[in-house]
């Protein structure tokens, strides 16, 4: 159902931005304007300017940032946009907005699953320097539905010009969805994804080998402390197959072992405790056998009734007519 | 009416006296009334008429166990004193209940079944307020003259027989201006009487009207599929109406016919007031055990006892003081003449007739058995408890009545189930051969124990061999030599006249033994709920139960192959028929079967104006196979001589053209058959061609009056031909052959690695003969040629494990980039070494998954096109990260945390269960053949419901499957994947969410079940979720495969259409794109035939093995909105997918900015009618579907 213009409101302090996906088909956009961190409680936490920075939500899960840039290019030039999902470690919804629209986020216990780039991610490279990255063929990303954005204008008006577009009575503006040709959608979208997910040997070996520092030939241990990885390991060499799963049995066995060692000991020990005790407490152990007993009718009956309450169960349940 | 009246019924001295004279009930019940000891405690078994008879008089009975457990379980629930200690009466009984049943709980189990199926007293009173006035009636009726049997079935047929004689009386009954009466034919046996016959039928009122069978005796049993309660009445005829040759050429039978006519007649009379339908009805379509059925009409007059469902069966039976001697009915007797130019020899002429005979002593048991089994019941308290479990046992294995078929023999089957008992309980009549021990007599058995007792007895005993004689006061009527060779088996009851398994073909017995076996497995075995698999559940379902099932279309049935002889011995037709049915099948399947079974629908009455029963036209054949002997190519008969020898001419006289000569390389030279296979699916229905061979050599029924239903599941199983013959090879052996080529290659080369290779193990259901198609090697030059709708390759996954070593990287993200420089590495050296090999690293990280866990893997094509992943294994991943989720370093955030054991379970799931997993499958299908094709025919089944993989994963089927093969005993382990898939489905159907199975795959050889016991709770995780996504259930009840083949017709590919209705949407793919349409179900063949304008794109489009868009898209569909829908879809080619919403967002829910779903404002009339938070959001259905569709451009038909 199309929603009319004057639905179009506010809610939580969001503006409703209306985007239309096909003639009969909207797709809302929640929009506001950034409000930088007042706590310091997430120190490193990039801080975005205010002022011309939009917090959007529910972003389509397609989105790219290009497609972003042209929803508002009417508004002026967007210097780049980041997707909270995208960020590392991030707890997207604790967004640096903390105003009282976010009452009830804290008790969001659903994390969005951070989307973590394969190892080229650039925190990869800061801890292990010169890795060479495996080639990028730029894909879409698809990211969860109803994700969070940050999207900084390259100048304030350009922000205000865009959150002025869901001012109530403003008409339904487009979704870009044409003609994208660098990140398909849909089946193109999956060839490519596909072919991204191969790369080349050579560059895989150049990859892997600048990450684990390998070469055939070169020292065992380099100055890194990065270790190389050759034949002749902690067990000479291989013997062929089944090594692996000879000693688990053989562990397996001991444990074992040794597990039912132990029940008898303390068997014996508990046997020997009665024994003592029978020895010097005789009275007492006769009394003891007399409550033991009673105990294990006590026993023998509550079980009794417990059974007899399972099958009242299942008589209530309807269990007991075969046909 | 005094509440002592019912029991006087069971009153020996009742039915004493009432041979004597006609029944008085008033008169008798005067005569005795003592509470019955055993009643009282039947009373308080169902709690609910406990209360006129306190069952704590009797404590001191033999069994004083049984007594006092009533007792606790009534003042317990009163009193719910359970911290008191239990006295010593609770104690005895609860012990008792543990040690003389199961269980304790089962011993509850079964006091809370006995009730059900049991007849409600309060229901009694109008029938016998009925039977009373029918006594009244009969003993009223008027006699009819002696006539010559024709006419007199002329003049019953035109009504003018009675009347006469009653208008002689009454004169003012002629004008007969009440409705017309029923027309009536008497239900003379064929032959019937001849024109010259020189014998006379007539009818006098009854000598004794009595009530017999279970119903007097109070151990009726409730007949399953709502059929009635039967109550028997015996109508004695008088002796006067016979002669001494009557045992001759039917003519008792055809006298008993008209007496039965004659009743009829007036019972169906309107005048009667009795207001009862009359039909007639034939056990085992044998006329000459015809009797009379009465069903009284709703009228809610005080006889009106159609509430209580029940029918009363009028029995008309011989006195004993009858001119027709005993002795003149033994086995070796020949009791009727055939006319000698119907046969070959005069020396046909005295063939004993033992069946024929064994239905003449049959007339006068009846009174007799009611004796017996009075006695027994008061003799032995747990008799009726036992009798009752044994009977519902049986209906529920369908040897007994119900509306569903019937095993050939056992309808009607009665007395069986007494005999039986009366045969643990009496012992045995002692074996005149010296050494033989005959079986003892028991008698402080519990009903459980007599139970199973019984179950042991039928499971071990050979019938065919041995006869059995229950131990009788008058020692035996007939010597064991003259019963041997003239029946299949021989039970004789303890009045020594009755074999209760004259007409019960031997096939039928071993049937029953089978079931015993598997029943007393199931009560052994530990797994399970023995109580519900024993009495509560329908083991009818012909699918589950029989590893093949042929449905038979008898109408095209030569007659000439019957000889008349058997008509006449087996009483009709039909039953000749299946009698020489089943001997010549089983006799043709031998060692390949462990049982068989004919089944057909059981008797239905039918009016009084059809004197003959029909004959059933429709029959089933059901098999259960002996997994090793069952497939075997070659049947050897005896060895071939020069004068053939007798068995020699009965092995071609049985085989006709199929059997040959032939020499072994033994060097013997025999008789044999072949049978010609071309593949091992054609191997399984070798069994199949057996029956359908002797069913047109011997019964003239051509093939296509039997159906089968193993070709149509074969079908499914496998590609479209069209297809196929571009591949090269095909098949699980093949790819076992590629996989050790290329490990071998492997492990030859690796000088040229870094790292020695310890092992290299399959993980993949091609590998261990469960994937659902058979796989196949598509080379590359072959792929330009496919269309793209058929171009998936199935990657083969493969785990490989190098020498240990200690110089690895001690950093979980470098030892993965580390496995890729080896993938590099072994990716060069292979295709060096091997030309036309490709080798491609992928990194198929799935989103979510971080850098530490394993993520890439090696994907090799070899050069004949098989295709397999290679994932390398090492363990010290698994300490890493253990380490860190032992003792997380501070700054590691709860995020990263969560990545890391993201990526132990990735490891565990991978390098520790998979192998596992794959190692106990692989020993599956060697140790059952069936096991295997279950797996696939499941697997296909829940593909196709769109769950397999997205809902259920290929292993979890794999370890459900297992379940119907271990653990269950060896008479229960199916033999064909047909039988596997349906008792799969069964399970499914039956199946309790709330309780998960144990399985125990790994059986003793394996060490390490603890593995296991965590993929289990896995497998179960995904049921959960399941029932979860659709509360109704309904996916689970459709189609249950049994209720078509009963039919007649089972649609095979019916039950693997999946109905669309349950979804919220339905999105439609376009075929054309999806690599993997041709493995679809209902694949269309002109998608990849006709599609010619697509041949342009073929030779640019390179090979992608593993690649299927449709796949990728619905995983990302099912992770994009994982909190807004779920998702269905067919991994195997499904060209349609669905989506149920998830409920928890339907409604408005307050506005969040991290909803995780599509949302749009509630508009005004919602929030007001809602009384909703203004700030209120709802799901934005529309724009979450232009979405969908959106992100699947090109693969969504618009």
């Amino acid at each position: 159902m199309p929603p009319t213009n004057s639905s179009v409101g506010t809610i939580s302090g969001f503006s409703i931005l209306a985007v239309q996906y096909d003639h009969a088909t909207h797709h809302m956009l929640y929009i506001r304007a950034h409000v930088g961190s007042s706590s310091k409680k997430n120190p490193k936490k990039t801080d975005w300017p205010e002022g011309r920075t939009m917090f959007m939500v529910n972003v389509p899960p397609d989105a790219t940032e290009r497609e972003i840039v042209l929803l508002f290019k009417s508004c002026g030039t967007v210097e780049k946009v980041i997707f909270d999902a995208d960020e590392p470690g991030e707890d997207s919804d604790s967004d640096s907005d903390s105003d009282s629209t976010d009452d009830d986020t804290g008790s969001e216990t659903s994390q969005p699953r951070a989307r973590k780039r394969p190892p080229k991610s650039a925190a990869d490279q800061s801890t292990r320097p010169n890795v060479v990255p495996l080639p990028v063929i730029p894909h879409r990303t698809l990211r969860k539905t109803g994700h969070t954005a940050h999207i900084l204008f390259l100048d304030a008006s350009s922000c205000t010009r865009a959150l002025a577009l869901a001012r109530p009575g403003g008409k339904p503006i487009q979704w870009p969805v044409d003609g994208d040709t660098e990140c398909p959608r849909g089946l193109a979208h999956y060839v490519l994804q596909y072919e991204a997910d191969r790369p080349s040997l050579d560059a895989v070996r150049a990859h892997g080998d600048s990450a684990s520092k390998y070469k055939k030939g070169e020292a065992l241990v380099d100055e890194d402390g990065f270790t190389l990885v050759v034949r002749g390991g902690a067990y000479g060499q291989a013997v062929g197959g089944g090594v692996g799963v000879a000693s688990r049995k053989f562990m397996d066995e001991r444990v074992k072992r040794k597990g039912h060692k132990e029940g008898n000991t303390f068997y014996a020990f508990q046997i020997h405790e009665k024994k003592r005790d029978g020895a010097t407490l005789l009275f007492f152990s006769s009394l003891f056998f007399t409550l033991n007993l009673i105990s294990a009718l006590l026993e023998l009956k509550r079980k009794w009734e417990e059974d007899k309450a399972a099958v009242e169960k299942l008589k209530s349940s309807k269990k007991f007519k075969p046909y | 009416m005094p509440p002592g009246l019912k029991r006087s019924y069971v009153d020996e001295a009742n039915v004493r006296l009432s041979k004597k004279q006609p029944l008085l009930l008033e008169e008798v019940s005067s005569i005795k009334e003592h509470p019955l000891t055993s009643d009282g405690r039947l009373d308080s078994h169902s709690g609910s008429v406990g209360s006129e008879n306190d069952p704590t008089d009797n404590e001191d009975g033999a069994l004083v166990g049984e007594t006092i457990l009533c007792k606790t379980a009534q003042g317990h629930t009163e009193g719910g004193k359970a911290h008191k200690p239990p006295t010593g009466a609770e104690v005895r009984a609860i012990k008792a209940a543990q040690d003389l049943f199961l269980s304790s709980s089962f011993k509850l189990q079964v006091d809370a079944l006995l009730p059900n199926i049991r007849p409600k007293d309060s229901r009694k009173p109008p029938l016998e307020r009925f039977l009373f006035s029918l006594h009244a009636y009969l003993s009223s009726l008027p006699p009819v003259e002696p006539q010559h049997p024709l006419a007199a079935a002329r003049a019953l047929a035109e009504g003018s027989l009675l009347s006469n004689n009653s208008g002689k009386k009454k004169g003012s009954r002629r004008d007969g201006t009440g409705p017309p009466s029923q027309m009536v034919f008497v239900p003379y046996s064929s032959p019937a009487p001849t024109e010259d016959a020189n014998w006379k039928v007539s009818f006098e009122k009854p000598s004794n009207i009595a009530i017999v069978g279970s119903w007097i005796n109070n151990v009726a049993v409730k007949s399953p599929d709502g059929q009635p309660w039967v109550v028997d009445v015996a109508v004695e005829m008088p002796p006067g109406l016979f002669q001494e040759k009557d045992y001759m050429n039917y003519r008792f039978f055809h006298k008993r016919a008209f007496y039965l006519a004659v009743i009829a007649k007036h019972v169906s009379d309107p005048k009667s007031h009795l207001n009862v339908d009359v039909c007639y009805e034939s056990k085992r379509g044998d006329t000459r055990l015809t009797t009379l059925i009465l069903r009284h009409n709703h009228d809610n007059t005080p006889t009106d006892f159609s509430k209580l469902n029940a029918v009363i069966r009028i029995i008309p039976t011989l006195p004993t003081s009858s001119p027709i001697r005993q002795t003149r009915c033994s086995p070796t007797r020949s009791n009727f003449r055939v006319p000698l130019h119907e046969l070959t020899g005069s020396d046909y002429e005295n063939r004993p007739t033992p069946l024929y005979n064994a239905v003449l002593m049959l007339a006068s048991s009846p009174l007799r058995d009611v004796l017996s089994v009075n006695t027994l019941k008061n003799d032995i308290p747990a008799y009726h408890d036992a009798l009752s479990l044994l009977r519902v046992w049986a209906n529920q294995r369908g040897y007994g009545g119900g509306r569903r078929t019937c095993i050939r023999g056992f309808e009607g089957a009665g007395p069986l189930w007494i005999t039986s008992l009366e045969l643990l309980i009496r012992g045995e009549e002692p074996r005149g051969e010296k050494n033989a021990k005959s079986l003892p007599s028991r008698t402080g058995l519990s009903s459980y124990q007599l139970f199973k007792a019984v179950l042991d007895l039928l499971s071990r005993h050979d019938f065919s061999h041995k006869p059995l004689f229950v131990k009788s006061k008058g020692g035996r009527l007939f010597a064991a030599e003259e019963y041997s060779g003239r029946f299949e088996a021989v039970l004789v009851d303890s009045s020594s006249c009755v074999n209760v398994l004259a007409g019960v073909p031997l096939a039928s017995i071993e049937m029953l033994k089978l079931d015993a076996r598997a029943t007393l497995e199931v009560l052994d075995g530990t797994c399970g709920d023995p109580f519900s698999e024993v009495f509560l559940l329908d083991h009818r379902d012909l699918t589950s139960r029989f590893d093949c099932v042929l449905a038979v279309d008898l109408s095209s049935v030569a007659r000439e192959r019957i000889s008349l002889h058997d008509v006449l011995e087996n009483g009709s037709f039909s039953g000749a028929l299946l009698t020489s049915l089943s001997i010549r099948l089983r006799e043709a399947l031998g060692s390949r079967v462990n049982a068989l079974a004919i089944l057909h629908r059981s008797s239905q009455p039918r009016p009084l104006s059809e004197g003959l029963p029909t004959d059933p036209t429709n029959i089933f054949i059901g098999l259960v196979l002996d997994q090793e002997r069952a497939f075997r190519l070659v049947d050897q008969g005896p060895p071939a001589t020069e004068p053939r020898s007798h068995a020699e001419e009965a092995f071609c006289e049985l085989w006709g053209n199929k059997a040959e000569v032939r020499r072994f390389q033994d060097g013997s030279i025999t008789e044999s058959v072949v049978w010609h296979v071309q593949d091992s699916d054609k191997r399984a229905h070798i069994p199949v061609m057996i029956v359908q061979h002797i069913l047109a050599r011997h019964f003239g029924v051509g093939s296509g009056s039997v159906t089968s239903w193993q070709p149509e599941f074969d079908k499914l199983l496998r590609l479209p031909p069209t297809i196929t013959s571009h591949y090269r090879t095909s098949g699980f052996k093949a790819a076992l052959t590629a996989f050790q080529t290329l490990a071998s290659t492997i492990k030859r080369l690796d000088k040229e690695l870094p790292l020695a290779v310890a092992n290299i193990s399959p993980v993949a259901p091609e590998l261990r003969y469960t994937s659902v198609f058979a796989p196949v090697s598509v080379p590359t030059d072959v792929v330009s040629t496919l269309q793209p709708c058929a171009r998936y390759i199935q990657l083969i996954a493969l785990n490989l494990e190098f020498e240990k070593s200690a110089r690895w990287p001690d950093d979980l993200v470098t030892i993965q980039k580390t496995k890729m420089t080896f993938f590099e590495r072994l990716a060069q050296v292979l295709a060096k070494n091997t030309p036309g090999l490709r080798a491609r690293v992928a990194t198929t990280l799935p989103t979510g998954v971080p850098p530490t866990a394993d993520h890439a893997q090696l994907e090799i094509t070899t050069p004949d096109g098989w295709a397999f992943a290679l994932r390398i294994w090492h363990d010290r991943e698994a300490t890493l990260l253990d380490r860190i989720l032992h003792s997380p370093p501070a700054t590691l955030s709860s995020h990263d945390l969560e990545n890391v054991r993201e990526a132990r379970r990735l490891y565990t799931q991978r390098f520790i269960a998979a192998p596992r997993h794959h190692r106990s499958v692989a020993a599956l299908h060697h140790r059952f053949v069936a096991f295997g094709g279950t797996v696939r025919l499941v697997k296909r089944w829940l593909a196709a419901h769109w769950l397999l993989r997205l809902h259920v994963g290929e292993e979890a089927v794999e370890v459900l499957c297992a379940a119907m093969f271990v653990g269950v005993g060896p008479a229960n382990v199916p033999s064909t994947r047909e039988r596997g898939f349906a008792r799969v489905v069964r399970l499914l159907r039956d199946w309790d969410w709330s309780n998960g199975v144990t399985i125990p795959l790994c059986g003793k050889s394996e060490p390490g079940p603890a593995v296991y016991s965590s993929a289990v709770p896995g497998a179960k995780g995904v049921w959960v979720l399941r029932t979860e996504a659709d509360p109704d259930g309904r996916m689970w009840t459709v189609d249950a495969p049994n209720a078509g083949v009963e039919s007649g017709v089972l649609n095979v590919h019916g039950m693997f259409v999946h109905p669309e209705d349950d979804y919220d949407f339905v999105v439609k793919l376009r075929p054309t794109v999806l690599p993997r349409y041709f493995q679809n179900v209902t694949a269309d063949t002109a998608v990849w035939i006709n599609s010619g304008n697509d041949a342009s794109q073929n030779g640019e489009a390179p090979a992608r093995p593993g690649f299927d868009p449709a796949e990728k898209y619905l995983d990302d569909l099912t992770r994009i909105y994982a909190d807004t829908a779920k998702f269905f879809y067919d991994p195997l080619g499904g060209d349609r997918f669905g989506g149920i919403w998830d409920p928890s967002i339907t409604k408005p829910l307050p506005f969040r900015v991290m909803n995780h779903f599509s949302s749009m404002p509630v508009t005004k009339e919602h929030f007001r009618e809602k009384g909703k938070h203004r700030d209120s959001v709802v799901l934005n259905e529309d724009a979450v579907l232009s979405e969908i569709v959106r992100m699947g451009e090109g693969l969504v038909q618009r």
